[in-house]
């Protein structure tokens, strides 16, 4: 009884001591988001996840960065030129940007990290980034038949940063503002070794932001850099991204005020929905159902037609998943990239394979006819997460309702394994999304379904496609003619859709808490999150 | 006794290389990479698992990682969760948090198991057995989310007496909620099995002769009931200490604490076979310590083992 006693006084004298946890007296301005993950790595040319890429771009800058409006500004290049061609970039940096140790940032920091990214010592993943926008020398460099020195990167002079391309490549200057291509201290880096880029102390600032806290599954804290060229213009003091996995508990702390932004899951959504503070934006992932035609039955274009338009998207979106997502009746997504036209592709363009059960009830009797069946089953192989097995079973529902006679049976499984058996073709129909790259139509349409790429698990294939896409595609016959170029990816994208090569279902959205009196935020469809001109109350 | 603690020891290590090599194995089964599936193609995958060595025949890459792992203690390199950092550095870090609140979910549980144990067996079919009863009834009934939960939600968000988050700058007084969630079962188990053993106890032989002698009852009941009771409790305290060491997927993820359970379930979903590895090998460790305690205490507490085991 004695030491029940003892613990009971020593409880209440904890509480006593300790009470409340002690807000702090706030006067800076700090931003607290709740992310549900942590970063990989804080190293620019190495990281491959979202988030890492968000965190990277509070201390780093690249040659162009986007405004608010998604449009290409200069970041750390004060302007540049191209060559007729289109095959040599010419950036003139700003003399006024400089590192956090003091140190000027020059072409020959981009040049280093340029090289750095295709070094095959280190082998990043995202090297191949550098060969998708054909860099000179890029693929030899990689695979180590040629020195890195071969690399068609430059340092003119301290503020000249050249860059010699294979060929005119329409979406070089977004890729700018992509991480991998962010400026390294070399001197920086190399003093490191083996630590750069592991803990706090070892990453050097280009940005608005230093790195000054990294707790691994906690906390990544940023704070502002004084020797930022724009720091007059920043008003955040510091940044705290909170590893907070379990939505719930996000959204409490949101409620607490102990966290500014939070993301939030699907069944949070009804209890948030009507307060000030529930946001929604689009994400630029499209979800499609990929048939793969190595399967006899789904070459059938009367078969696949039917499947693209006999189920209610709209239920997917606004009851499902009802977290911002919309229906895709198209595969480039809303948001992605702005034309010649200075419009965005989705804007006036053709939709496709929207619901419609009477006419898919006539494609389904044709198939039948042309295969020579009554019934028919398939397999449907989705990943094992809450969302896309919920809309697996309304699938296999709405199939097996408006096209009698056909059975469709679910296979779930985790992501990786459902990324090796489509891409061993050894699947039927595969509930499937892609994201985009860069801020142009050919990273869906040029990387996703031309004949043979290793991402077309349907493999799906037809000429004209090929053909219209390859026109677009860097160095292909359009690609100086913007005008004809943007024409003939919308026609490429009609190819596609018209035979439902592909059965396309929604576009991502997410649901977010903020706190209103944080204004500022930017979202982009395509690159990371920007926090420079955020005011918090 | 020295000699038994050197066999189990060799033992332990036996097994500790069994359990190794048939990790590495199971490894070699898992579809996927470690690396970003979604974008990268079949080539450049190849190209990185080359980078790695994860590519070399399945014995020269075990016998490698064998000669690292007991010379230098170095489980590898992190592939996906942690990008080319050391695996031991990072599960280490998290091993500390995860042990202490597990160890500190145990002392409370087990206290208040032994008390309400020890009320339910001596005051039985009492009002104060059924409240114990009841009591331990729904300490193991409730989902460890749904407690984890309301705890949160009551005592943290509510009425703010807690933080609702585990904080790494408060290590003590932000892991209270966490280590009570966990405590749950453990008292649970607890008092069910102690009060059983308790009631068999006192009604044996040698406590009727005891109480006949005239000693107080509350000495009958805790030097000689509790302790030939005990056995019980403690032979379940073994897997449920390395259940709360090895930290609950679900009391970690709701209070965000870095702990390992979460770091080994990031590590296959994302394939991060030496972090998998590591997990799974100081699981097994510990799994093995506890029970060579366990087996000690055993020792210690019934003469009648020691004496049998020849010392």
């Amino acid at each position: 009884m004695t030491y029940l006693k003892r613990l009971l006084l020593s409880l209440v004298v904890l509480v006593l001591a300790v009470g409340c946890s002690p807000a702090k007296e706030d006067t800076e301005q700090v931003l607290r988001i709740a992310k549900d993950n942590d970063v990989s790595s804080l190293d620019t040319n190495v990281a491959t996840d979202g988030l890492s890429f968000e965190v990277i771009k509070t201390f780093t800058e690249g040659l162009m960065e986007y405004d608010a409006e998604g449009n290409i500004v200069p970041g750390v290049a004060l302007d540049y030129e191209v060559s007729a061609d289109g095959t040599v970039y010419t950036f003139n940096l700003r003399d006024d940007a400089k590192w956090s140790n003091g140190d000027p940032v020059t072409a020959a920091d981009f040049v280093f990290s340029w090289r750095r990214l295709v070094d095959p010592a280190l082998a990043t993943e995202y090297s191949y980034m550098a060969e998708g926008i054909m860099i000179k020398n890029a693929t030899a460099v990689i695979k180590g038949e040629k020195p890195l020195t071969d690399l068609g990167v430059a340092a003119l002079d301290e503020t000249t940063f050249q860059v010699t391309l294979d060929a005119a490549v329409p979406y070089f200057i977004q890729l700018m503002t992509f991480p991998v291509f962010h400026p390294l201290n070399e001197a920086f880096v190399t003093a490191k070794g083996d630590a750069y880029a592991k803990s706090a102390d070892a990453l050097i600032s280009n940005g608005p932001w230093v790195v000054t806290e990294w707790t691994e599954g906690t906390k990544i804290r940023v704070e502002k850099n004084d020797t930022y060229w724009n720091a007059d213009a920043i008003k955040l003091d510091a940044i705290e991204f909170l590893i907070i996995k379990d939505y719930q508990t996000a959204a409490l702390q949101f409620e607490n005020g102990e966290v500014d932004m939070a993301k939030i899951s699907a069944d949070l959504v009804d209890r948030y929905k009507d307060e000030d503070f529930f946001e929604t934006k689009k994400l630029g992932y499209t979800w499609y159902v990929a048939p793969n035609q190595l399967v006899a039955e789904l070459q059938n274009e009367n078969l696949r037609l039917a499947l693209a338009t006999s189920f209610d998207k709209s239920f997917i979106t606004d009851s499902i998943l009802h977290d911002g997502s919309n229906v895709a009746d198209y595969i480039v997504p809303i948001g992605l990239a702005t034309g010649p036209d200075g419009k965005d592709f989705r804007d006036g363009a053709k939709t496709f394979l929207s619901f419609d059960a009477a006419k898919a009830l006539e494609y389904w009797n044709a198939a039948k006819a042309e295969l020579g069946v009554d019934t028919l089953t398939l397999e449907l192989l989705v990943d094992d997460a809450a969302d896309t097995k919920a809309v697996s079973e309304f699938l296999q529902t709405e199939w097996q309702t408006n096209l009698p006679g056909l059975t469709v049976t679910i296979q779930v499984q985790p992501k990786k394994n459902r990324l090796q058996l489509m891409r061993d073709g050894t699947y039927q129909l595969g509930l499937t999304r892609w994201g985009p790259d860069y801020a142009d139509p050919f990273t869906y349409l040029g990387d996703l379904f031309q004949t043979g790429v290793n991402y077309n698990y349907g493999r799906f294939s037809d000429a004209e496609y090929d053909a219209l896409v390859q026109s677009t595609a860097p160095g292909g016959s359009l690609s100086t003619d913007a005008a004809a170029r943007w024409v003939a990816l919308h026609e490429a994208e009609a190819v596609l859709l018209e035979q439902a090569g592909i059965l396309p279902t929604w576009q991502s959205g997410e649901a977010m808490l903020v706190n209103p009196d944080v204004s500022g935020y930017e979202f982009h469809v395509v690159g990371q999150p920007s926090y420079r001109n955020v005011v918090k109350k | 006794m020295t000699k038994f603690i050197a066999k189990r020891i060799l033992l332990s290590l036996a097994t500790l290389f069994v359990i190794l090599f048939i990790l590495f194995l199971l490894l070699q089964f898992m579809p996927g990479s470690p690396f970003n599936d979604e974008k990268l193609t079949a080539a450049q995958q190849a190209v990185l698992m080359a980078k790695y060595g994860l590519d070399k025949p399945f014995f020269i890459r075990f016998w490698i990682y064998l000669q690292n792992v007991v010379l230098r203690g170095d489980f590898g390199i992190s592939y996906a969760i942690k990008k080319d950092m050391l695996v031991s550095g990072i599960v280490i870090a998290r091993l500390g948090t995860s042990i202490r609140i597990g160890l500190q979910a145990l002392l409370l549980g087990v206290s208040l198991g032994v008390l309400f144990g020890v009320i339910s067996g001596s005051k039985r079919n009492t009002w104060m057995d059924s409240m114990a009863t009841v009591a331990a009834v729904i300490g193991v009934s409730i989902p460890s989310y749904v407690l984890a939960l309301v705890l949160s939600f009551v005592l943290g968000y509510k009425f703010r007496i807690f933080s609702i988050t585990y904080q790494v700058d408060q290590p003590l007084w932000s892991s209270i909620l966490p280590t009570i969630a966990l405590s749950f079962f453990v008292m649970a188990q607890t008092t069910r099995f102690l009060r059983t053993e308790l009631i068999e106890v006192l009604s044996s032989d040698y406590v009727k002769l005891v109480d006949a002698k005239g000693v107080a009852r509350p000495k009958v009941i805790l030097r000689h009931g509790l302790r030939n009771a005990m056995i019980s409790v403690i032979t379940i305290l073994g897997p449920l200490t390395v259940n709360l060491m090895t930290g609950s997927l679900v009391v970690e993820r709701v209070y965000g604490i870095p702990g390992i359970g979460s770091l080994l379930v990031e590590g296959i979903q994302v394939n991060d076979y030496n972090v998998i590895i590591m997990i799974a090998f100081v699981y097994s460790a510990l799994y093995i310590f506890v029970n060579l305690i366990v087996d000690i205490l055993y020792g210690v507490i019934d003469p009648r083992i020691r004496v049998a085991k020849g010392g």
